[in-house]
């Protein structure tokens, strides 16, 4: 396991594909940062300068990591290198763990240093935000990044060929960050109004980026960023049978593709032979 | 302060001049189970009553020059009828005590000054009570640090924290104002200070009514349903408070209504329903506030004439502003105010963005349908979308707008020390972080 995981490592820093990303999602943290700092007006709550920053995450790092884990499985797939790799006495346990770890660390490694390069600008800028509030984005991003990864590898294990994983990818990544939210808004203009909370709170657990930016922005300051119609949502949500629901939710949005990649790997082997 | 000073100066004197006469300016010591009612009756002008802890069921009228000092645990009861302490004499002095149970009618106070000038109610506890300390008709009087509840109930049937009733000249300092109906009540009156009072859970902050030239500086008013109320008054300066968490759905941070001759000034207005709202107000001048995180940042209802408003941050308000009236400018001329949600440039650098800031986004005007729309504030979907609006210049059709929007937040007041700190911590972690990622993506590239 530890060496498929360091192997995976080396595939990864070696391509010109983590480079890209990690060059872009750095460039754009740090641009955010510098343009969009209200530093000096003593406020460090939810502004439009971390929902921008937030914003770069929920876009970027879904697509980052769906393109990278499924390109990646589905090209070894395509080059035979997956099934050499089945020949040897390894289960599919470890092979598919092994290259979610691997992904993982290049994954954290390039969000690590957009964030590093983020908090050293914001030193040189003189531009004053609170870096507990970049660490909560850090530990969130991770997260994105770990649910991500963990679908990519469904996607890379179910696609035939790199084409098809990269369509997949783009799919799922548009339905999940951008069609999601105006089919639930649509919906909410059709359903009733004493259905509306309770829709609207299934509806975040059913997407991993609704999850992560509710979440995020109750973390930063709660009630007043959903309004007055929203605040028994809010309340619950930022209670702890909400808290202790996200991380279930989470842990559920990470193991399952695993698990399921796992059971598909064991049985897509028999089937290709 | 040199005013004050004066005043001792001349009380001195008089005491020099009465010391012949006055040689039996005692203190007196009060223990449980006597009567202060009798102590004060027994006692001569000047002389001071030490209250000794005990719990004492009695109501009090103060009607002559005494100070009246409690120790720890001193406890005055008024058995829930009327006032539990009336002062009629000037230049009293209560200090130290806590005071519970008065009646619940109209009038009824922990303390009720009446007709009565210079006394000074200092450190005391003030609980269970209908008003905290009512004050009718006088001047010049003096309420520090008191910390003031009312009882449990709706704010409706509670009194209020601190009313004052015509008369002037009263300094608040400090005081601590819970769970009454409005923390501190200027009615009809003139010439009041309130400096560093602190009101929260009730409903309203502060509540001024047909009132002048009253000064409220570095207050905290939080939680209740309205921050501060001002109506129908004149001269009013309100710098440096902190209104904060007004979420009641008729809430406001700051309202002034029909109000002249107003400067609202390095507020911070946060969380609220509503953060400034402006009504028939005359002359107000609304400098270096900073309203952010509301529902709404700032609402102009009716006429508002002759107004200054400028160099105000705009933070974060999921509205941020809304206009139903004319004659407002959102700039003085030279300078704007910072908008968060401003998107363009500046090219001449002097700070001020080259293109006008318009207020109401095409997501401003589709929320005020879809309140529940609000559950996508700021997604990425609705950013899409509001930037595709903006694309075609023809939606956009409000007609108040900031002709000078700052580019960046005005400097408003923090302090520098915290934000050295943070910024040696970003380095250090920045430098840190970037040096582990570089070492796993370079070590990563090796196989073994």
């Amino acid at each position: 396991m530890r060496h498929i995981a360091k192997q995976q490592i080396t595939l990864l820093m070696r391509s010109h594909w983590l480079t890209g990303f990690g060059l872009l999602f750095s460039s754009l943290a740090v641009m955010v940062t510098f343009l969009g700092n209200t530093g000096g007006s003593g406020f460090d709550g939810f502004n439009r300068m971390t929902a921008s920053l937030l914003n770069i995450n929920l876009l970027l790092i879904p697509l980052l990591s769906l393109l990278i884990g499924s390109l990646f499985l589905s090209g070894e797939k395509e080059d035979r290198g997956l099934l050499l790799l089945l020949t040897y006495p390894v289960s599919p346990w470890s092979v598919i763990i092994g290259k979610y770890i691997g992904l993982f660390v290049a994954v954290w490694s390039v969000l690590t240093f957009g964030y590093g390069a983020a908090l050293l600008v914001i030193f040189f800028s003189g531009a004053g935000v609170s870096v507990s509030l970049l660490f909560l984005f850090y530990l969130y991003s991770l997260m994105l990044a770990a649910i991500f990864l963990s679908l990519s590898l469904v996607i890379g294990i179910f696609a035939k060929s790199r084409f098809q994983a990269l369509g997949i990818s783009l799919i799922i990544w548009a339905f999940l960050v951008l069609f999601y939210e105006f089919l639930i808004m649509g919906l909410s203009l059709l359903l009733w109004k004493q259905w509306l909370l309770p829709m609207l709170t299934v509806s975040i657990f059913l997407n991993p980026i609704e999850l992560i930016r509710v979440q995020s922005i109750l973390s930063l300051d709660g009630a007043t960023v959903f309004g007055p119609r929203l605040y028994d949502l809010t309340i619950w949500a930022d209670g702890v049978t909400g808290k202790t629901l996200f991380i279930f939710a989470f842990l559920l949005w990470m193991l399952l593709p695993v698990i399921f990649s796992v059971y598909r790997l064991k049985r897509g082997v028999a089937d290709e032979e | 302060m040199h005013k004050l000073l004066r005043r001792i100066g001349i009380i001195i004197l008089l005491l020099f001049w009465f010391v012949p006469i006055d040689t039996s300016a005692n203190n007196l010591k009060v223990e449980d189970g006597q009567s202060i009612q009798r102590a004060i009756d027994q006692a001569k002008a000047g002389d001071t009553l030490l209250i000794l802890p005990a719990v004492y069921k009695e109501s009090i009228v103060i009607n002559k020059r005494i100070n009246l000092k409690g120790e720890k645990g001193a406890i005055i009861d008024g058995g829930g009828i009327g006032n539990v302490i009336e002062i009629n004499a000037s230049n009293v002095t209560v200090q130290g005590l806590t005071i519970q149970n008065s009646g619940s009618a109209q009038e009824d106070s922990g303390i009720l000054i009446k007709k009565a000038d210079g006394n000074r109610i200092e450190n005391n506890t003030l609980k269970d009570v209908h008003n905290g300390i009512y004050i009718a008709n006088s001047k010049d009087n003096q309420v520090l640090k008191n910390s003031i509840t009312s009882y449990q109930s709706h704010f409706s049937k509670r009194g209020n924290g601190i009313h004052m009733f015509k008369g002037s000249g009263h300094l608040l300092n400090g005081n601590k104002i819970t769970a009454v109906q409005d923390g501190i009540y200027y009615d009809f009156t003139a010439d009041v200070k309130a400096i560093e009072n602190h009101v929260h859970e009730s409903r309203y902050g502060m509540h001024f009514m047909f009132s002048k030239n009253i000064s409220a500086e570095r207050n905290r008013i939080d939680k209740n349903v309205t921050g501060l109320m001002v109506m129908d008054s004149a001269d009013i300066l309100l710098q440096e408070n902190s209104v904060t968490d007004h979420f009641h759905v008729r809430g406001f941070g700051i309202l002034l209504y029909e109000t002249e001759n107003v400067v609202v000034k390095g507020n911070e207005i946060l969380r609220n329903s509503t953060g400034l709202s402006l009504e028939n107000g005359v002359n107000l001048f609304i400098n270096k506030n900073l309203i952010a995180a509301n529902q709404l940042g700032i609402e102009f209802v009716g006429k508002n004439n002759k107004n200054l408003f400028a160099e105000n941050n705009f933070i974060g308000n999921v509205v941020q502003s809304r206009i139903s009236g004319e004659d407002w400018r959102l700039d003085d001329g030279f300078r704007g105010n910072y908008w968060d949600d401003y998107s363009s440039f500046d090219l001449t650098g002097d700070g001020i963005g080259e293109e006008a800031y318009k207020a109401g986004s095409l997501y401003d005007r589709i929320l005020r349908k879809q309140p529940y729309w609000q559950f996508f504030f700021e997604s990425p979907s609705v950013k899409l979308w509001t930037k595709a609006g903006s694309l075609f210049p023809s939606f956009g059709s409000a007609e108040v707008y900031d002709a000078r929007p700052l580019i960046e937040p005005a400097e408003i007041h923090y302090s520098a020390v915290e934000q050295n700190r943070v910024n040696w911590l970003s380095r250090v972690i920045g430098i840190v972080s970037m040096a582990i990622s570089l070492f796993v993506m370079v070590k990563g590239r090796k196989y073994r």
